[in-house]
């Protein structure tokens, strides 16, 4: 019995283990409640929104409309379908074009060729420097007195008439594609930062093992560090997919706040369509089914790509 | 070698120190005295400055000496706009501190009924209905309520009809025009849209003049038109100038409201706002102003600065006319020196009310062109100041036509009618404010007479309570549009979605389309094709007509959706 009541006292905390506890509890409670209100709520009540008139009736016109609005133009005058489009294309561009690239891109800077520093520098440009300020310079480039309408020209394309006006951002058949090829540049330097890093936490070791082997630069890279640092790599494509309806790269401020001459996308109109409606007092039902329509296609892609990619490779342990 | 790099490193990190303890100092925080006899303010600093405040600080302060009243004004700023100051105004004054506040973009929707519920004082009484204080002190003979224009102070009123605002400045939209370049092409302000129009052709196509022959715009790169893309409202205040002209005050309020003549929503009629006659006028002449094939290179993807960059220069793409207000002066003023070459107009009266009042179809039947030609011709005797009969009486001598007194009511107002962005500005004093009567006193001399030549002088604007055309000023442009604002016939329009229409949401000019010129350059719709004319007018008939329709038919087809959202029963 004896030997009962002190194993009992040995779970009995002390007065600094309870004073921890405090502290870590307090610690953590604002991260919770911050989920609590931020998250769990705002998501609560967007869902319950969407199902309800703006008298707090059951309905679900809200749904219909966000459905009707994916193969024809909605009330405010956009078509839902196309944005996803854009969004997809966006999307793609990002993380099926780009991504691979981004990754050899990354690999050959860890690699320390010559002049590493110097373009590691310039990837690091578009992330130290404001969006606003970036896109801006964007702006300029694609403008009807910018560099590229020359480049374009002199490669031979036929430009509209309005875009050689009023720049490649002014006409709905250059401006979407004109978002896709800055798209594309950009993001051949996407996770740079990220990728650095768990490529360096490789051990030398595995690599000099490799070359002792007589693998050449490109088999390291798919068969050593491709291998080694795919968790990161699974978690960035978790998260890309988790927003594979909502990528909008900065739509916003490319066409000044107005999603104009066909550049629209999904991102774009959720936060248009919820400031617009704010003017008027808010009446937010028809965007939280959009909200809830646009969930219910991303999360079973999301679901189901995590488990593809955790499974994808087999987890290396160093 | 190594010493020298380090001792330079060293001199190097602390001049960077120093700059940035520089840069702290002048982040210091503004400091709010809890003297009652000190008034905390904070000011809008917009397209108006706020040289204004400091001198009406210091008029105050010497006025009220003897008292010790005193201004405290903190750091002037852009951001005291909007939510930020309905915010503030929401945490109170026991947490603000601020008395008083000059704003922008706040109505009184947000700070008498908004979700915080009332914020502000009521200064009916205190303020509004006693005179103003000059610099002696002195009581002036009238009421500020007199002073100020009844359109005025109905924007400045509460949902109970008490007065809870104080318009700080008139504001006025209209259009910037580049009168040296004009007067090269021999043209000179239109006042109607045709005149206008014909401007922009000649412009656009050519001319010669005084012998000399100017060559089309896409070769001299001087363009009749340019304009701000994104979500500015400046070409919107032309629309919603257009609307009103042809269809009348009360039609305009029609619009915004879906309110009919007897008070009743248009529960089951709301879309007959967007089938007048006059929606239609409008859009027409926005289809052949907003042209992007004689704007000039870069309109649709320029902002503000760019746009009145095109306005002040003469060389590369420029333009003559842009639609604007009052305030550009201000924002001009660092970068160009030219400023005497520009001027200020009103919106011109839309050509199509001539035709509704003295054409065809009327006991007149006159020619399109000649009732152009009478519209115009009284329209400069209505900017002449003068009254109906007078105006009557001219046109029976001059022209020997007997016009009846209602169709020049008609034109006096759609000429007196200007869009005021002024009354966005207002002032209010915080609820519960601890120097509420100092603030009234404040507010008092801000419209007294000596404050108001002031106030022209010091902002380069017109204050709601002057009564005469700013000759303060250097400038013609802030003569002119101040001239706009004391006409005998002024009306004020200002953004004003009410009624069944801000239930149903539909806050916008149109329901459907993206932001006016953004969808008419979308359809890229012109008579004009590289300097020469290749399609008449109806181009711009037809296309208006079309999305009139396409207006008209969105509104229908969502309209029971809308009402039941709204939780409007029919």
């Amino acid at each position: 019995m004896q030997i009962i009541k002190k194993q009992k006292r040995k779970t009995l905390y002390s007065s600094f283990e309870k004073r921890d506890f405090k502290f870590i509890y307090l610690l953590i409670l604002f991260p919770v409640l911050q989920f609590l209100v931020f998250w769990l709520y705002v998501n609560l009540s967007s869902i319950t929104l969407a199902f309800q008139t703006i008298d707090g009736i059951f309905t679900l016109d809200n749904i219909k409309s966000a459905f009707s609005s994916l193969t024809k133009q909605d009330m405010y005058g956009f078509n839902l379908g196309k944005m996803i489009l854009r969004s997809l294309s966006i999307w793609a561009i990002t993380n099926i074009v780009c991504a691979p690239v981004a990754v050899a891109a990354t690999y050959i800077l860890f690699k320390r060729v010559m002049g590493h520093y110097v373009f590691r520098v310039c990837f690091m440009i578009p992330g130290i420097v404001g969006g606003v300020v970036w896109i801006s310079l964007l702006r300029y480039l694609v403008a009807y007195d910018g560099p590229v309408i020359d480049i374009v020209q002199s490669l031979g394309v036929q430009l509209p008439p309005m875009a050689l006006r009023n720049g490649l951002l002014s006409h709905e058949a250059t401006a979407f594609p004109t978002i896709l090829v800055i798209t594309f540049i950009t993001s051949l330097v996407g996770n740079n930062v990220v990728l650095t890093g768990a490529f360096s936490r490789i051990p030398a070791e595995i690599f000099e093992s490799s070359r002792l082997d007589g693998a050449g630069f490109w088999r390291e890279f798919v068969s050593i560090s491709l291998p080694c640092v795919w968790p990161t790599l699974a978690t960035l494509y978790t998260f890309a997919f988790c927003s594979i309806l909502t990528a909008d790269n900065n739509v916003f401020l490319f066409s000044q706040g107005t999603g104009s001459n066909g550049m629209a996308t999904v991102g774009f109109y959720l936060y248009y369509l919820t400031l617009k409606l704010s003017e008027t007092g808010g009446n937010y039902n028809y965007p939280a089914a959009l909200g809830v329509l646009l969930t219910m296609f991303a999360v079973p892609i999301a679901l189901t790509m995590k488990k593809v990619l955790e499974k994808a490779v087999e987890p290396v342990e160093y | 070698m190594k010493k020298i790099v380090k001792s330079l490193s060293i001199v190097i990190c602390m001049f960077l120190a120093l700059g940035q303890g520089v840069l702290f100092v002048a982040c210091s925080r503004d400091k709010v005295s809890n003297d009652p006899k000190i008034v905390n303010v904070r000011v809008y600093k917009g397209g108006y400055g706020a040289d204004w405040v400091y001198e009406l600080e210091r008029r105050f302060e010497k006025a009220y000496a003897e008292e010790g009243y005193q201004m405290n004004i903190l750091t002037p700023s852009l951001d005291n706009a909007g939510n930020v100051v309905v915010t503030e105004l929401a945490a109170g004054h026991a947490k603000s501190k601020i008395d008083l506040y000059f704003t922008a973009g706040v109505t009184m929707d947000m700070v008498t009924s908004g979700s915080y519920g009332m914020l502000v004082e009521d200064i009916s009484e205190s303020v509004l209905a006693k005179p103003a204080i000059g610099y002696d002190k002195q009581e002036e003979s009238i009421k500020i309520n007199e002073k100020a224009t009844a359109e005025t102070l109905k924007y400045m009123q509460g949902s109970d009809g008490k007065g809870y605002g104080f318009n700080w400045v008139q504001s006025v939209a209209g259009f910037a025009v580049n009168t040296k370049k004009l007067a090269k092409y021999g043209l000179d302000l239109p006042k109607t849209t045709n005149e206008m129009l014909n401007a922009f052709d000649v412009i656009y196509k050519g001319t010669t003049h005084n012998g000399v022959t100017i060559e089309n715009s896409e070769k001299t790169k001087t363009f009749p038109i340019t304009y701000v893309q994104g979500d500015n409202g400046y070409t919107l205040c032309m629309l919603n100038v257009m609307l009103a002209q042809y269809e009348g005050i009360d039609g305009y309020g029609q619009y915004w409201s879906m309110v009919d003549a007897d008070g009743k929503e248009m529960v089951d009629n709301g879309m007959d706002v967007f089938k007048t006659q006059g929606v239609l006028e409008m859009l027409k002449v926005a289809f052949q102003t907003f042209d992007a094939n004689i704007a000039s290179y870069g309109t649709t993807q320029q902002g503000v600065d760019q746009a009145q960059a095109q306005i002040m220069r003469e060389s590369g793409d420029n333009a003559i006319f842009m639609a604007n207000g009052d305030w550009m002066l201000n924002e001009v003023k660092l970068n160009f020196k030219n400023l005497d070459d520009i001027g200020f107009m009103n919106f011109p009266v839309i050509s199509a009310l001539g035709t509704k009042l003295f054409g065809s179809g009327t006991s007149y039947a006159m020619t399109e062109t000649e009732s152009e030609s009478l519209l115009s011709y009284i329209i400069g005797l209505v900017d002449k100041n003068m009254t109906i009969e007078d105006i009557i009486a001219d046109v029976n001598t001059n022209k020997a036509i007997d016009v009846d007194a209602e169709s020049v009511n008609a034109i006096a107002k759609a000429r007196g009618v200007y869009y005021a962005r002024g009354i966005e500005h207002a002032a209010f004093i915080t609820k519960d404010a601890k120097s509420k009567d100092v603030a009234e006193l404040v507010l008092r001399m801000f419209a007294s007479d000596d404050f108001s030549r002031d106030f022209a002088k010091y902002s380069n604007a017109s204050s709601p309570y002057a009564k005469e055309k700013n000759t303060q000023t250097e400038y013609k442009f802030v003569e002119q549009a101040s001239e706009i604002a004391v006409n005998r016939y002024m009306e004020v329009l200002a953004p004003n979605v009410r009624g069944l229409r801000k239930k149903v949401g539909l806050a916008n000019i149109f329901s459907h389309v993206p932001h006016i010129p953004i969808y008419i350059n979308g359809l890229e719709v012109s008579m004009y094709h590289d300097g020469k004319q290749i399609a008449d007018e109806n181009v711009y008939y037809d296309a208006a007509n079309k999305m009139r329709d396409a207006e008209v038919n969105n509104v229908t087809d969502n309209w029971s959706k809308w009402l039941e959202t709204a939780g409007v029963s029919r």
